[in-house]
């Protein structure tokens, strides 16, 4: 079934590529506060929904292999945590490169951005220590992507308690108000969310493929065809 | 037009100081009146200074602002870090699947031959 | 009811154990002592700045005089490989958790018991000006630790690179307690004092422990598994 979804989902994420950049450049209107940089925001902002999302899906399927252990779980764990990695590399690229270009900055230490930094550290650290904690590691990587996704909401309350961060809901004055930016973004939303499941299900594929080199080699193994 | 300014606000103190009994003895106001009215004796003076503020800032405020409307630079940079992540990560899939893939293969056939 | 009193018989066994040789609060509040005493000579001390650096000293410390607490007391079991012992006893398993908790908590409550009286007296931070809120945060962060932490230290029991690997699973996932608990901290110290903050970070701490302790006694038993 993956087989035929993934280059179809491919292929639709890729014409909503070009359709939000299109998008962006012809029909949002111009941004008075930010200005041009504010295209960013139409693939900044999605990825930051793609991180929560393939972090929560890794969460979440994290919590299931641990009460079920059934392997399916854990490869869609690892799966999605890569690629929440990967989303959380492009919120922390890009937004860096919108900091340079408003606020004429790299980097700076302002809450949403030191949690996201934060976020993206746990994920790697799943990422790692599945990697190199040996025997238990996947049940290490799974109770740190679920404790991890625990911490989620209480980060996300602290956060909200002060923040300057420009608001993609009610609170930003200048962003997203526009019925027409909100539409291009949730454009880009979805754009994102299809390119997010046809990089998790390629992911799957390969872990999959990988556990079975694993077997075929015990197998060879036990029948003394390898060495 | 600049040398002409210099001069022109070298020259006017000079010729008030020397018309003018001693400048100390006299109130601050009245001495700035003296030198606004000689200022104003020649149009083109003044008429110079305005061109030359206005040319510019206007010329300042014009591309502070045309960067900063017209800035593709970062968007650019922005999006193609994007696709470069996302380029980057598909070939990294792509490549280690078909190593796998050509790995499953062989160790069928190596199991095949030595299960006759 | 009787999962409760098992855990209470697990958590008294390890500080009768503890209370034989003291090694681990010995050493555990020389380490916090000692913290406090490199911070007074590492940070200039000045009355408008220890009002707003004693709040991160103190969970800094707490932070790290609780791993190495944890990863003591977890050490201690593997030695004669008793932790296998412990979980083949016929006991429920969250009864070996809850215990391990409560007694590395009371641990780490026996720390904060020092460092924060030290860091008083030697940066001469009003800390005790009103006592019932500093208790309070201090058992709920202990709580939290030791929850969170005997989980993690327990998976990581067979693990070669368990001193390493501890802390670095451990400070990410209890950032939101740290930094509950520095907010707390912080709005005690302010001039003048806001109890309407340290309350509402209060019931965040309560709320943050509450969650993870469910999380942590759902799915322990998983983790754990030999």
């Amino acid at each position: 079934m993956s087989n035929k979804a993934i280059p179809v989902l491919a292929t639709l994420s890729a014409i909503g590529f070009v359709v939000t950049l299109w998008l962006m450049y012809s029909f949002a209107p111009f941004d008075r506060a930010l200005l041009f940089n504010q295209k960013i925001f139409y693939w900044h902002v999605p990825h930051a929904f793609m991180l929560f999302i393939a972090t929560a899906v890794c969460g979440v399927s994290s919590l299931i292999f641990l009460k079920k252990r059934t392997a399916k779980w854990d490869d869609l764990a690892l799966a999605s945590a890569e690629v929440a990695a990967l989303f959380g590399a492009a919120v922390l690229i890009t937004g860096s490169i919108w900091a340079k270009a408003a606020w004429d900055i790299w980097w700076t230490w302002e809450k949403r951005l030191t949690m996201s930094l934060l976020l993206w550290l746990t994920l790697v650290g799943i990422v790692l220590v599945r990697r190199f904690a040996g025997a238990s590691a996947d049940r290490l990587a799974a109770g740190l992507a679920v404790f991890g996704t625990l911490g989620i909401p209480f980060i996300y309350t602290m956060v909200n308690a002060s923040d300057h961060h420009p608001q993609a809901g009610a609170g930003g004055a200048a962003l997203a108000s526009h019925p027409d930016i909100k539409l291009v973004m949730w454009l880009g939303v979805l754009t994102f969310f299809l390119w997010f499941l046809t990089l998790v299900m390629m992911r799957v594929q390969s872990v999959a493929a990988e556990r079975e080199v694993r077997e075929l080699r015990e197998k060879g193994l036990d029948a003394g065809v390898l060495s | 037009m600049r040398t002409w300014i210099i001069v022109v606000l070298c020259l006017v103190p000079a010729l008030a100081v020397a018309q003018a009994p001693p400048a100390a003895e006299r109130p601050a106001s009245e001495l700035r009146k003296i030198c606004a009215d000689a200022m104003n004796a020649d149009p083109s003076f003044s008429e110079s200074i305005i061109m030359t503020i206005n040319e510019e800032t206007f010329r300042q405020h014009k591309t502070a602002g045309d960067a900063i409307a017209k800035d593709q630079k970062h968007v650019i940079l922005a999006y193609a870090a994007l696709w470069l992540l996302a380029a980057g990560f598909v070939l990294f899939l792509w490549r280690r699947q078909q190593t796998l893939k050509t790995e499953i293969a062989q160790l069928r056939r190596d199991l095949e031959t030595a299960s006759k | 009811m009787s999962v409760l009193r098992q855990a209470a018989r697990v958590a008294w066994k390890d500080l009768r154990i503890e209370l034989r040789s003291r090694e681990i609060v010995y050493t555990m509040a020389f380490f916090g002592g000692l913290i406090v005493v490199v911070y007074s000579m590492a940070f200039p001390v000045r009355p408008d700045l220890v009002r707003a650096a004693v709040p991160g000293m103190l969970w800094v410390a707490i932070a790290f005089a609780g791993t190495i607490g944890l990863g003591r007391a977890f050490d201690r079991e593997r030695e004669n490989d008793t932790m296998r012992a412990l979980l083949l006893a016929p006991i429920p398993r969250l009864s070996v958790f809850l215990g391990k908790a409560i007694s590395i908590a009371v641990l780490i409550i026996a720390v904060a018991a020092v460092c924060t009286p030290l860091l008083a007296l030697f940066l001469d931070a009003p800390l005790f000006a009103d006592p019932l809120p500093l208790v309070i945060v201090l058992i709920l962060g202990a709580i939290g630790i030791a929850n969170v932490g005997s989980v993690f230290a327990a998976t990581l029991l067979k693990v070669r690179s368990r001193d390493v690997l501890l802390p670095v699973i451990l400070y990410p996932i209890l950032i939101p307690l740290f930094v509950a608990g520095t907010h707390a901290t912080e709005a005690m110290l302010a001039i003048p004092a806001n109890p309407d903050k340290v309350w509402y970070w209060i019931g965040f701490l309560g709320v943050y422990d509450a969650a993870a302790l469910v999380l942590s006694l759902w799915i322990f038993e998983s983790l754990v598994i030999e």
